[in-house]
C-alpha cells in the first residue's frame, strides 16, 4: 500500500518533469536612458509582454497563469536551476531569508500579474518593471530589494497557481551588476591647480608693490639726505650766496657810480656817458 | 652786477639802459633769451601736474567702483555663503571686505591727491604718497586672496559637502554645536532651495545621490526616494506633476542637469571681479605713483 502510493507520486512527479517550456525572451534592463534605472539596489527591467504569448497547451490559461520573476545572485542561479521543478516554488525560498546568510539560497519569487495583463502589443499600463520597489520588506514574496552593489541575473517564470509549478521560463537574463554605494569621504576635492590667472596677478602685483616699495625709501632718503646738503649753501657771507638772474623777484640794478645823482634819467634829460681816466672813480669825469 | 663795455678802445662802466648805445648786444641778447626759456618749463610741468591730478581722477572714479563691486559680492544675493563656508574656502569673502573698504580710501586719498598735486607742497604731497602705498599694499593683498582661492573651487567640493550634510541629523543644541548646526541647516535649505529654482539635481546629475552613501541615502528607500523630492518637476503651487515619472527618471519630470553651474557662476564672478580688477586698478596706480614720487623730486626745497 505504502508501495504503490509511493510510485503514483512518482510517477506524477515524473509527469511534472520536462513540462517547463523555455522561451527565447533574455530579460533586460530598459533601453532608455533613464537615471533611475540601476540603483544600488533596485533594477528597472523590460516588463515580459509577448514572452509567452506564442505557447499554447499549457495546463493554465492567459486568465489564469500568473508571471512571477526570478533575481538570482550568484549561486542562486544554479540552485533555483536544481529547484525549479519543485512545487510550491514560490515558497521554497522566501524573501527575508533569501540573502540573509552564506548557505542562503540567493533567489527569491515576486509576482508580477496575470499573464492577461501583459498581452503584446502593450496598449496601456507600465511596461517597464522595477524590482525592489517594497524596500526591506518581511513577506514571503514581497518585492524587496537586492543586496546593495551585487550582481544579479533574472528569469521570468510563467506559474500554474493551482499546481504552484513552473510552468514555463525565460532565458537568463545577463549580469546587471548594481552599484556599490562609494563613500563620500573618498572624494578627491583637493586643489585641481594653480590657474595661470592667479599666477599671472600674485606676481605681478608683487613685484609692483616691491618696485613701490623700494622707490618710497629712496625718497624718503633723498629728502632726508639732500635737503641738508642744500641747507649749507645758504650760509651768509659765501661768495655764492647771491642768486644770479633773480627773476622771482627782479629788482633794479643800482649802479653806485650814479648814486650821487638826484634825478632819474628822461628821454629829455638822458644819461651823459662820462669817461674816467685810468679806472680812477676819484678823479673827475669828462663828459664824452 | 656789472657788464663791462668797451668804447673807443676805453672801458665804459654803466648800467644797462647805458649800454644800449654801446654794441654789447650779444650779452644782452644773452638775457632776453633766458627770459623766454622759462615759460617753456612752466608748460611742461603744468603739463604733467595737470596729467597726475587727471590719473588721480580715475583712481577715484575705479575705487568707488571697486567699493560698489564689493559690496554687490559680499551681499550674496544667491545664498551661497554657507555652502563655500562648508568647504572652509570662504577667503574670497574677505577679499571682497578689503576690497570694500581699500576702494572708498582711494577714492577719498585720490581726490586728496589732486588737491595734493595742484598745491605742489612737500608735506601734503609726502603724506600722499604714504597713504596711497598703504592703500595699494591692502589692495595687492585682496586681489591676491580673491585670485588663489578660486582655484579651490572644482564640483567634488561642493559633491562632499553635500553628501555629508545634507539632511544630516541635527546635534544637541549646544554652544558648541551651533556651528554644526548652522552648516547643515544651511547646506540642506540652500540645496533644496537650488534645486527647486534652478531646476537641477545633485553636483553632476541626479545620479549623485544614487552612486554615493550619505545620510540621504540611509534615510531613504532607493526605490521611493532614489533623490530628493526636489528634484521633481513641480508646477506653479509646489505639487509634484508627476512622482512615478521623477522615481524613475523621466526626462521633463526629473531635474536632470547638476547644480554646479548654479552654484560655481556666480562664485567665479565674485573672484574674477575682485582678483582682475583689482590688479588692473593698481597697475594704473604703480605708474600714476611713480609719477608723483618723480613730480615730488622736481620740486624746488
Amino acid at each position: 500500500m505504502a508501495l504503490l502510493f509511493y510510485v503514483v507520486l512518482c510517477l506524477s512527479v515524473r509527469t511534472g518533469l520536462g513540462q517547463i517550456v523555455p522561451v527565447n525572451n533574455t530579460p533586460a534592463i530598459i533601453p532608455f536612458s533613464l537615471a533611475g534605472k540601476l540603483t544600488s539596489n533596485s533594477v528597472i527591467l523590460m516588463s515580459p509582454s509577448c514572452y509567452f504569448d506564442s505557447l499554447t497547451s499549457l495546463s493554465c490559461t492567459s486568465a489564469t497563469c500568473e508571471i512571477w520573476l526570478v533575481p538570482a545572485i550568484d549561486t542562486g542561479v544554479s540552485t533555483y536551476d536544481a529547484d525549479k521543478t519543485i512545487s510550491n516554488i514560490d515558497s521554497l525560498s522566501p524573501y527575508p531569508t533569501a540573502f540573509s546568510s552564506n548557505t542562503s539560497k540567493k533567489y527569491f519569487l515576486t509576482k508580477l500579474g496575470l499573464q492577461k495583463d501583459y498581452l503584446c502589443p502593450i496598449v496601456n499600463g507600465p511596461n517597464y518593471f522595477r524590482v525592489g520597489s517594497d524596500g526591506a520588506c518581511s513577506t514571503t514574496n514581497c518585492n524587496g530589494v537586492l543586496p546593495v552593489g551585487s550582481t544579479a541575473r533574472f528569469k521570468y517564470v510563467l506559474i500554474n497557481p493551482a499546481t504552484r509549478t513552473v510552468v514555463a521560463e525565460s532565458l537568463w537574463s545577463n549580469n546587471i551588476p548594481l552599484y556599490s554605494l562609494k563613500d563620500p569621504g573618498s572624494i578627491d576635492d583637493g586643489l585641481a591647480g594653480r590657474s595661470a590667472a592667479m599666477i599671472v596677478i600674485t606676481s605681478i602685483l608683487c613685484s609692483f608693490l616691491a618696485l613701490l616699495l623700494l622707490l618710497l625709501l629712496i625718497l624718503l632718503i633723498y629728502v632726508l639726505c639732500c635737503r641738508k646738503e642744500k641747507q649749507e649753501i645758504q650760509v651768509p657771507g659765501s661768495v655764492r650766496m647771491y642768486d644770479t638772474h633773480n627773476l622771482k623777484g627782479p629788482s633794479p640794478y643800482v649802479n653806485p657810480a650814479y648814486e650821487d645823482e638826484p634825478q632819474r634819467t628822461t628821454a629829455t634829460n638822458p644819461i651823459r656817458l662820462k669817461s674816467y681816466a685810468d679806472y680812477d672813480l676819484t678823479k673827475p669825469a669828462t663828459e664824452l | 652786477f656789472t657788464i663791462s663795455c668797451y668804447f673807443n678802445e676805453r672801458p665804459v662802466v654803466g648800467s644797462i639802459h647805458s649800454l644800449f648805445g654801446c654794441g654789447c648786444v650779444s650779452q644782452i641778447t644773452l638775457f632776453t633769451e633766458r627770459r623766454n626759456m622759462t615759460p617753456d618749463l612752466d608748460t611742461k610741468d603744468r603739463c604733467f601736474k595737470a596729467l597726475l591730478i587727471w590719473s588721480n581722477l580715475v583712481i577715484a572714479c575705479c575705487g568707488i567702483a571697486l567699493m560698489a563691486m564689493c559690496i554687490f559680492f559680499i551681499s550674496d544675493r544667491g545664498g551661497l555663503y554657507v555652502l563655500v563656508y562648508a568647504t572652509g574656502n570662504d577667503s574670497i569673502w574677505r577679499g571682497a571686505w578689503i576690497g570694500l573698504f581699500t576702494g572708498f580710501a582711494l577714492f577719498c586719498t585720490s581726490i586728496f591727491g589732486m588737491h595734493a598735486i595742484a598745491v605742489s607742497k612737500r608735506n601734503i604731497l609726502l603724506a600722499y604718497i604714504l597713504l596711497m602705498v598703504i592703500i595699494y599694499a591692502f589692495e595687492v593683498a585682496s586681489a591676491i586672496t580673491a585670485a588663489t582661492h578660486k582655484d579651490w573651487f572644482v564640483p567634488n567640493l561642493f559633491l562632499k559637502q553635500m553628501l555629508q550634510n545634507y539632511n544630516k541629523p541635527l546635534p544637541y543644541n549646544l554652544p558648541s554645536t551651533q556651528d554644526q548646526i548652522y552648516v547643515i541647516n544651511g547646506i540642506t535649505e540652500t540645496w533644496n532651495r537650488f534645486m527647486t529654482e534652478s531646476k537641477c539635481c545633485g553636483v553632476y546629475g541626479p545620479k549623485d545621490w544614487v552612486k554615493y552613501e550619505s545620510y540621504f541615502r540611509q534615510q531613504n528607500t532607493d526605490a521611493d526616494y532614489p533623490w530628493p523630492r526636489q528634484c521633481c518637476q513641480q508646477d506653479a503651487m509646489g505639487a509634484i506633476s508627476h512622482l512615478e515619472a521623477c522615481k524613475i527618471g523621466v526626462s521633463p519630470f526629473l531635474h536632470a542637469q547638476g547644480c554646479y553651474d548654479y552654484i560655481a557662476g556666480p562664485l567665479i564672478r565674485h573672484c574674477f571681479g575682485v582678483s582682475w580688477f583689482g590688479f588692473a586698478i593698481l597697475c594704473w596706480t604703480f605708474f600714476v605713483m611713480v609719477g608723483v614720487i618723480f613730480h615730488y623730486t622736481q620740486l624746488d626745497f
